[in-house]
Protein backbone atom coordinates (compact mmCIF):
# COMPACT_ATOMS: atom_id res chain seq x y z
CA UNK A 1 0.00 0.00 0.00
CA UNK A 2 1.00 3.68 -0.96
CA UNK A 3 2.51 4.93 1.72
CA UNK A 4 0.95 8.44 1.44
CA UNK A 5 -2.47 6.29 1.29
CA UNK A 6 -1.65 4.60 4.70
CA UNK A 7 -1.36 7.57 6.50
CA UNK A 8 -4.23 9.12 4.99
CA UNK A 9 -5.75 5.82 6.52
CA UNK A 10 -4.58 5.92 9.75
CA UNK A 11 -5.30 9.86 10.34
CA UNK A 12 -8.20 9.02 11.62
CA UNK A 13 -9.82 11.72 8.90
CA UNK A 14 -12.19 9.18 7.76
CA UNK A 15 -13.64 8.26 11.28
CA UNK A 16 -14.18 12.00 11.32
CA UNK A 17 -16.24 12.30 8.25
CA UNK A 18 -18.13 9.47 9.34
CA UNK A 19 -18.43 11.00 12.58
CA UNK A 20 -19.75 14.78 11.42
CA UNK A 21 -16.83 16.13 12.62
CA UNK A 22 -14.77 16.41 9.18
CA UNK A 23 -13.81 20.21 7.89
CA UNK A 24 -14.77 20.94 4.93
CA UNK A 25 -11.71 20.72 3.06
CA UNK A 26 -10.86 17.33 4.89
CA UNK A 27 -14.72 16.23 3.45
CA UNK A 28 -13.70 16.88 -0.24
CA UNK A 29 -9.90 15.35 0.36
CA UNK A 30 -12.09 11.94 1.89
CA UNK A 31 -13.91 11.98 -1.45
CA UNK A 32 -11.10 12.60 -3.74
CA UNK A 33 -8.72 9.97 -2.00
CA UNK A 34 -11.56 7.66 -2.23
CA UNK A 35 -12.29 8.02 -6.06
CA UNK A 36 -8.46 7.84 -6.13
CA UNK A 37 -7.23 4.81 -4.40
CA UNK A 38 -9.36 1.41 -4.08
CA UNK A 39 -8.04 0.87 -0.41
CA UNK A 40 -9.24 4.26 0.78
CA UNK A 41 -13.17 3.42 -1.13
CA UNK A 42 -12.78 -0.11 0.87
CA UNK A 43 -11.60 1.24 3.80
CA UNK A 44 -14.72 4.06 3.50
CA UNK A 45 -16.92 1.04 2.80
CA UNK A 46 -15.90 -0.88 5.72
CA UNK A 47 -16.63 2.62 7.77
CA UNK A 48 -20.37 3.22 6.65
CA UNK A 49 -20.89 -0.24 7.82
CA UNK A 50 -19.57 0.11 10.86
CA UNK A 51 -21.29 3.46 11.34
CA UNK A 52 -25.08 2.02 10.55
CA UNK A 53 -24.19 -0.91 12.74
CA UNK A 54 -23.47 1.22 15.54
CA UNK A 55 -26.49 3.07 14.88
CA UNK A 56 -28.57 0.17 14.61
CA UNK A 57 -26.66 -1.05 18.12
CA UNK A 58 -27.59 2.25 20.06
CA UNK A 59 -31.13 2.15 18.41
CA UNK A 60 -34.69 2.49 20.56
CA UNK A 61 -37.73 1.11 18.99
CA UNK A 62 -39.95 4.10 18.20
CA UNK A 63 -43.47 3.48 20.10
CA UNK A 64 -46.40 2.37 18.21
CA UNK A 65 -48.25 5.54 16.72
CA UNK A 66 -45.02 7.75 16.70
CA UNK A 67 -45.46 7.80 12.97
CA UNK A 68 -49.12 8.68 12.84
CA UNK A 69 -47.84 11.40 15.14
CA UNK A 70 -45.78 12.21 12.31
CA UNK A 71 -47.80 11.89 9.60
CA UNK A 72 -50.45 14.04 11.43
CA UNK A 73 -48.47 16.79 11.86
CA UNK A 74 -46.62 16.67 7.97
CA UNK A 75 -50.49 16.99 7.03
CA UNK A 76 -50.65 19.95 8.61
CA UNK A 77 -48.09 21.66 6.38
CA UNK A 78 -49.29 22.25 3.25
CA UNK A 79 -46.83 23.73 0.76
CA UNK A 80 -47.92 26.37 -2.12
CA UNK A 81 -46.12 26.29 -5.28
CA UNK A 82 -44.10 29.59 -5.83
CA UNK A 83 -46.23 31.64 -7.55
CA UNK A 84 -44.74 34.48 -9.74
CA UNK A 85 -46.21 37.78 -10.25
CA UNK A 86 -48.06 38.56 -13.17
CA UNK A 87 -48.13 42.11 -15.19
CA UNK A 88 -51.17 44.31 -14.48
CA UNK A 89 -54.01 43.91 -17.20
CA UNK A 90 -56.91 45.93 -16.51
CA UNK A 91 -59.75 43.14 -15.53
CA UNK A 92 -62.38 45.43 -14.83
CA UNK A 93 -64.30 44.87 -17.67
CA UNK A 94 -63.93 41.13 -17.94
CA UNK A 95 -64.84 40.25 -14.19
CA UNK A 96 -68.71 39.76 -14.89
CA UNK A 97 -67.77 36.64 -16.91
CA UNK A 98 -64.73 35.32 -15.14
CA UNK A 99 -66.66 32.38 -13.51
CA UNK A 100 -67.66 32.06 -9.85
CA UNK A 101 -65.13 32.42 -7.37
CA UNK A 102 -63.58 29.24 -5.69
CA UNK A 103 -63.99 28.17 -2.19
CA UNK A 104 -61.20 29.05 0.19
CA UNK A 105 -60.37 25.60 0.50
CA UNK A 106 -57.64 23.81 -1.48
CA UNK A 107 -58.66 20.67 -2.86
CA UNK A 108 -56.69 17.58 -2.13
CA UNK A 109 -56.77 14.05 -3.92
CA UNK A 110 -55.60 11.67 -1.57
CA UNK A 111 -57.55 9.05 0.49
CA UNK A 112 -57.89 10.06 4.22
CA UNK A 113 -59.97 9.02 6.90
CA UNK A 114 -60.39 12.50 8.86
CA UNK A 115 -62.37 15.47 7.36
CA UNK A 116 -61.81 18.80 8.58
CA UNK A 117 -64.87 21.16 9.38
CA UNK A 118 -65.50 24.34 9.74
CA UNK A 119 -64.59 25.66 13.49
CA UNK A 120 -68.46 27.10 13.86
CA UNK A 121 -69.54 24.23 14.19
CA UNK A 122 -67.71 23.43 17.39
CA UNK A 123 -70.76 25.46 19.39
CA UNK A 124 -73.14 23.13 17.66
CA UNK A 125 -71.03 20.16 19.25
CA UNK A 126 -70.76 21.73 22.54
CA UNK A 127 -75.00 22.88 22.26
CA UNK A 128 -75.79 19.23 21.42
CA UNK A 129 -73.58 18.11 23.77
CA UNK A 130 -75.19 20.14 26.66
CA UNK A 131 -78.74 19.17 25.39
CA UNK A 132 -77.98 15.52 25.77
CA UNK A 133 -76.99 15.90 28.79
CA UNK A 134 -79.98 17.97 29.76
CA UNK A 135 -82.14 14.93 28.57
CA UNK A 136 -80.65 12.38 30.06
CA UNK A 137 -80.62 14.26 33.52
CA UNK A 138 -84.41 14.68 32.79
CA UNK A 139 -84.81 11.00 31.56
CA UNK A 140 -83.71 9.92 34.96
CA UNK A 141 -85.45 12.32 36.93
CA UNK A 142 -89.17 11.27 34.89
CA UNK A 143 -87.58 7.57 35.66
CA UNK A 144 -87.58 7.87 39.32
CA UNK A 145 -91.08 9.67 39.72
CA UNK A 146 -92.51 7.10 37.69
CA UNK A 147 -91.14 4.50 39.59
CA UNK A 148 -92.11 6.27 43.24
CA UNK A 149 -95.40 6.34 41.63
CA UNK A 150 -95.61 2.83 40.79
CA UNK A 151 -94.66 2.27 44.04
CA UNK A 152 -96.99 4.37 45.91
CA UNK A 153 -100.00 2.81 43.74
CA UNK A 154 -99.40 -0.70 44.97
CA UNK A 155 -98.74 0.51 48.26
CA UNK A 156 -102.64 2.20 47.86
CA UNK A 157 -103.89 -0.75 46.44
CA UNK A 158 -102.63 -3.30 48.73
CA UNK A 159 -104.25 -0.77 51.67
CA UNK A 160 -107.61 -0.89 49.74
CA UNK A 161 -107.46 -4.86 49.61
CA UNK A 162 -106.89 -4.70 53.26
CA UNK A 163 -109.28 -2.43 53.82
CA UNK A 164 -112.09 -4.88 51.95
CA UNK A 165 -111.12 -7.61 53.31
CA UNK A 166 -111.21 -6.23 56.93
CA UNK A 167 -114.90 -4.62 56.00
CA UNK A 168 -117.12 -7.48 55.83
CA UNK A 169 -116.20 -9.08 59.31
CA UNK A 170 -116.97 -5.83 60.90
CA UNK B 1 -50.91 10.41 4.45
CA UNK B 2 -52.62 13.51 2.92
CA UNK B 3 -50.68 16.61 1.50
CA UNK B 4 -46.56 17.55 1.55
CA UNK B 5 -47.26 19.48 -1.14
CA UNK B 6 -49.23 20.07 -4.21
CA UNK B 7 -47.10 18.69 -6.70
CA UNK B 8 -48.64 15.11 -7.33
CA UNK B 9 -45.42 14.03 -8.10
CA UNK B 10 -43.33 15.45 -5.72
CA UNK B 11 -46.10 14.12 -2.98
CA UNK B 12 -45.91 10.58 -3.98
CA UNK B 13 -42.12 10.61 -4.08
CA UNK B 14 -41.70 12.02 -0.73
CA UNK B 15 -44.82 9.91 1.14
CA UNK B 16 -42.99 6.80 0.32
CA UNK B 17 -39.37 7.78 0.98
CA UNK B 18 -40.30 9.32 4.30
CA UNK B 19 -42.15 6.11 5.26
CA UNK B 20 -39.01 4.18 4.12
CA UNK B 21 -36.43 6.15 5.85
CA UNK B 22 -38.49 5.81 8.76
CA UNK B 23 -38.96 2.22 8.58
CA UNK B 24 -35.48 1.68 8.24
CA UNK B 25 -33.83 4.63 10.18
CA UNK B 26 -36.65 5.61 12.79
CA UNK B 27 -35.12 3.33 15.73
CA UNK B 28 -31.89 4.27 15.10
CA UNK B 29 -32.21 8.46 14.89
CA UNK B 30 -34.46 7.91 18.00
CA UNK B 31 -31.36 5.93 20.19
CA UNK B 32 -28.86 8.87 18.74
CA UNK B 33 -31.30 11.96 19.65
CA UNK B 34 -31.68 10.03 23.26
CA UNK B 35 -28.05 9.35 23.42
CA UNK B 36 -27.59 13.49 23.16
CA UNK B 37 -30.64 15.12 24.65
CA UNK B 38 -30.70 11.64 27.56
CA UNK B 39 -34.76 12.14 27.51
CA UNK B 40 -37.00 9.60 26.01
CA UNK B 41 -39.75 11.87 25.62
CA UNK B 42 -37.69 15.23 24.10
CA UNK B 43 -35.95 12.62 21.88
CA UNK B 44 -39.08 11.76 20.23
CA UNK B 45 -40.36 14.90 19.94
CA UNK B 46 -37.76 15.43 18.51
CA UNK B 47 -37.72 13.19 16.14
CA UNK B 48 -41.08 14.43 14.89
CA UNK B 49 -39.85 17.48 14.58
CA UNK B 50 -37.01 16.24 12.10
CA UNK B 51 -38.98 13.79 10.00
CA UNK B 52 -41.30 17.35 9.67
CA UNK B 53 -38.14 18.94 8.41
CA UNK B 54 -36.93 16.68 5.97
CA UNK B 55 -40.40 15.59 4.89
CA UNK B 56 -39.70 18.34 1.98
CA UNK B 57 -36.68 16.43 0.82
CA UNK B 58 -36.83 13.23 1.66
CA UNK B 59 -36.57 11.49 -1.90
CA UNK B 60 -33.41 12.95 -1.60
CA UNK B 61 -31.53 11.12 0.96
CA UNK B 62 -32.78 7.62 -0.78
CA UNK B 63 -31.01 8.03 -3.86
CA UNK B 64 -28.53 5.90 -5.08
CA UNK B 65 -25.30 6.80 -4.00
CA UNK B 66 -26.30 9.07 -0.83
CA UNK B 67 -25.28 7.90 2.52
CA UNK B 68 -28.67 8.12 4.37
CA UNK B 69 -27.89 7.61 7.59
CA UNK B 70 -24.76 10.23 7.76
CA UNK B 71 -27.25 12.86 6.31
CA UNK B 72 -29.91 11.94 8.18
CA UNK B 73 -26.90 12.25 11.56
CA UNK B 74 -26.24 15.54 9.94
CA UNK B 75 -29.69 17.12 9.70
CA UNK B 76 -30.26 16.01 13.31
CA UNK B 77 -26.98 17.08 14.48
CA UNK B 78 -27.52 20.66 12.71
CA UNK B 79 -31.27 20.65 14.29
CA UNK B 80 -30.66 19.36 17.52
CA UNK B 81 -28.21 22.25 17.98
CA UNK B 82 -29.84 24.86 17.05
CA UNK B 83 -32.96 23.88 18.55
CA UNK B 84 -31.34 23.13 21.42
CA UNK B 85 -29.38 25.91 21.83
CA UNK B 86 -28.31 28.53 24.14
CA UNK B 87 -31.17 27.22 26.79
CA UNK B 88 -30.18 23.95 26.65
CA UNK B 89 -26.76 23.12 25.24
CA UNK B 90 -27.00 19.61 23.43
CA UNK B 91 -22.73 20.14 24.00
CA UNK B 92 -23.36 20.71 27.80
CA UNK B 93 -21.15 18.04 29.10
CA UNK B 94 -24.29 16.39 31.05
CA UNK B 95 -25.95 15.86 27.92
CA UNK B 96 -23.32 13.86 26.52
CA UNK B 97 -21.93 12.41 29.52
CA UNK B 98 -20.29 8.53 28.19
CA UNK B 99 -20.90 5.64 29.95
CA UNK B 100 -24.90 5.98 29.83
CA UNK B 101 -25.18 5.26 25.90
CA UNK B 102 -24.91 1.39 25.62
CA UNK B 103 -22.37 -1.06 25.60
CA UNK B 104 -20.19 -0.09 23.18
CA UNK B 105 -18.72 2.69 24.85
CA UNK B 106 -18.04 0.96 27.41
CA UNK B 107 -15.43 -1.34 26.01
CA UNK B 108 -13.68 2.71 25.82
CA UNK B 109 -11.09 4.30 27.70
CA UNK B 110 -12.15 7.64 29.43
CA UNK B 111 -10.29 9.17 26.66
CA UNK B 112 -11.90 7.64 23.82
CA UNK B 113 -15.18 7.86 25.76
CA UNK B 114 -14.62 11.63 25.87
CA UNK B 115 -13.44 12.10 22.59
CA UNK B 116 -16.04 9.50 20.77
CA UNK B 117 -18.91 10.75 23.01
CA UNK B 118 -18.44 14.85 22.23
CA UNK B 119 -17.83 14.90 18.33
CA UNK B 120 -20.50 12.07 17.65
CA UNK B 121 -23.24 13.27 20.15
CA UNK B 122 -21.98 16.53 21.24
CA UNK B 123 -21.08 18.31 17.60
CA UNK B 124 -18.11 19.47 18.55
CA UNK B 125 -15.20 19.41 16.00
CA UNK B 126 -11.88 17.67 16.42
CA UNK B 127 -10.63 21.20 16.00
CA UNK B 128 -12.81 22.70 19.05
CA UNK B 129 -12.17 19.11 21.26
CA UNK B 130 -8.76 19.71 20.64
CA UNK B 131 -8.19 23.00 22.12
CA UNK B 132 -10.66 21.72 24.88
CA UNK B 133 -8.49 19.04 25.20
CA UNK B 134 -5.06 20.82 25.01
CA UNK B 135 -4.28 18.19 22.34
CA UNK B 136 -2.97 18.08 18.94
CA UNK B 137 -5.69 17.54 16.30
CA UNK B 138 -4.15 14.56 14.95
CA UNK B 139 -4.26 13.01 18.13
CA UNK B 140 -7.83 13.45 18.57
CA UNK B 141 -8.22 11.84 15.16
CA UNK B 142 -6.47 9.06 16.13
CA UNK B 143 -8.21 8.47 19.25
CA UNK B 144 -11.11 8.60 17.44
CA UNK B 145 -10.43 5.76 14.75
CA UNK B 146 -9.08 3.99 17.67
CA UNK B 147 -12.27 4.44 19.57
CA UNK B 148 -14.49 3.38 16.67
CA UNK B 149 -11.77 0.26 15.79
CA UNK B 150 -12.85 -0.62 19.20
CA UNK B 151 -16.14 -0.51 18.92
CA UNK B 152 -15.75 -2.82 15.75
CA UNK B 153 -14.14 -5.61 17.36
CA UNK B 154 -15.99 -5.26 20.43
CA UNK B 155 -19.30 -6.11 18.48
Amino acid sequence: MDNRVKQFIESGILEAYFTGSATAEEEQEVLSMKQQYPEVQQEFNALEQDILKLADLTAVPPPPGLWNRIEADIDDIILRTPQQPQPYQDRTHHYQQQAPPQPAYIEVDAQNTHMRIHKAWRWVFAAVFILSKIFLAAAIYFYLENRQARENIQELKQQLRQAQQTEPRS
Amino acid sequence: MKSFTNNPHALTKNESALRTIFNRYGAALLGYIAGVVNDRIKAENYLIEIFKHISRFADELILPGVNTWLRLQQVAKNFLYKSAQPANSVADSKLVSPGQKNKCLNLLTTEQQHIFCNIYYGHKSVQALAQEMQKDEDDIRRCLREALSVIRNGQ
